[in-house]
């Protein structure tokens, strides 16, 4: 069952079937999906929670970006 | 039972505690119950999107329950947001544990998914096989089920409105009451 639906996510592959800046596509899921259901959980009207679920990733996404340049930058130094 | 929101519609809650339980044992279904459909299924997908993703890049591994040193899982407490998933892997250690108490040789239930690691050695193993995607499933199962306890408040109490702001009555100042009744602005 659980074989059956991995086949059915988008990366039924598997992580080592993908490399390099291909893996980074697994930040599409957990943004969208967070945004979306945070956004939902705070409103009932679609508008609003379309409009919310969209500031949320956004913010995210700088959020993570921020990490990551962080995490580059102290790499360069180890 | 009725909400108002901003936007002034009617919320039946239905059977709160119901909803709830539904919501636990199925992301969205306890939304579904009370008929607000479109939600429903958007959590739905959502939250098991994210939890078959996390499951899927550690190869099922990462959900699983263990409160015995060295293994103190405690991010199965978010994980045990999925009721779904919380369930088999609650009955997975009550299995193993057992099996081991009797000095039985350890044959877990449903193939193995959502048990513990045997020992120690099990879970290096895993770790070494899956590198940094165990920690990477771990953290999108533990999201999910997060994600999954405010879809639940949700279905038990209606969304969380924040942001609200009061303005006070002005046409009563001299009054000595206080009367914190007021227009709603969103």
């Amino acid at each position: 069952m659980i074989s059956f639906l991995f086949q059915l996510t988008l990366f039924g592959a598997g992580p080592e079937a993908m490399s390099g800046w291909e893996q980074i596509l697994y930040l599409v899921p957990l943004v969208i999906c967070t945004s979306l259901v945070y956004g939902a959980t705070r409103h009932e009207d679609w508008r609003v929670i379309i409009a919310e679920a969209i500031k949320i990733g956004r913010w995210l996404l700088v959020l993570t970006a921020g990490v990551f340049v962080v995490a580059l930058i102290v790499s360069l130094f180890n | 039972m009725a909400i108002e929101d901003e936007y002034e519609f009617d919320l039946d809650l239905k059977n709160r505690g119901a909803a709830a339980l539904l919501a636990w044992l199925v992301p969205g279904m306890g939304h579904l119950y009370q008929g607000r459909t479109s939600k429903g299924i958007a959590i739905f997908i959502s939250v098991s999107l994210l939890f078959i993703t996390g499951l899927q890049m550690s190869g099922g591994k990462v959900v699983y329950c263990s409160f015995r040193q060295p293994d103190i899982r405690w991010q199965f407490l978010g994980q045990s947001f999925v009721g779904s998933a919380a369930i088999p892997a609650v009955i997975q250690n009550r299995v193993v544990r057992g099996q081991e108490a009797a000095g039985e040789t350890i044959r877990p239930l449903f193939g193995g998914k959502f048990s513990p690691p045997d020992d120690h050695l099990e879970r290096k193993v895993w770790h070494a096989d899956y590198h940094a995607y165990f920690q990477m499933g771990t953290l999108y199962t533990f999201v999910a089920g997060l994600l999954n306890m405010f879809a639940i408040f949700d279905a038990a109490c209606g969304p969380m409105v924040y942001g609200a702001e009061f303005i006070m009555d002005e046409t009563d100042d001299t009054d000595d009451t206080d009367d914190t009744e007021g227009e709603e602005v969103w």
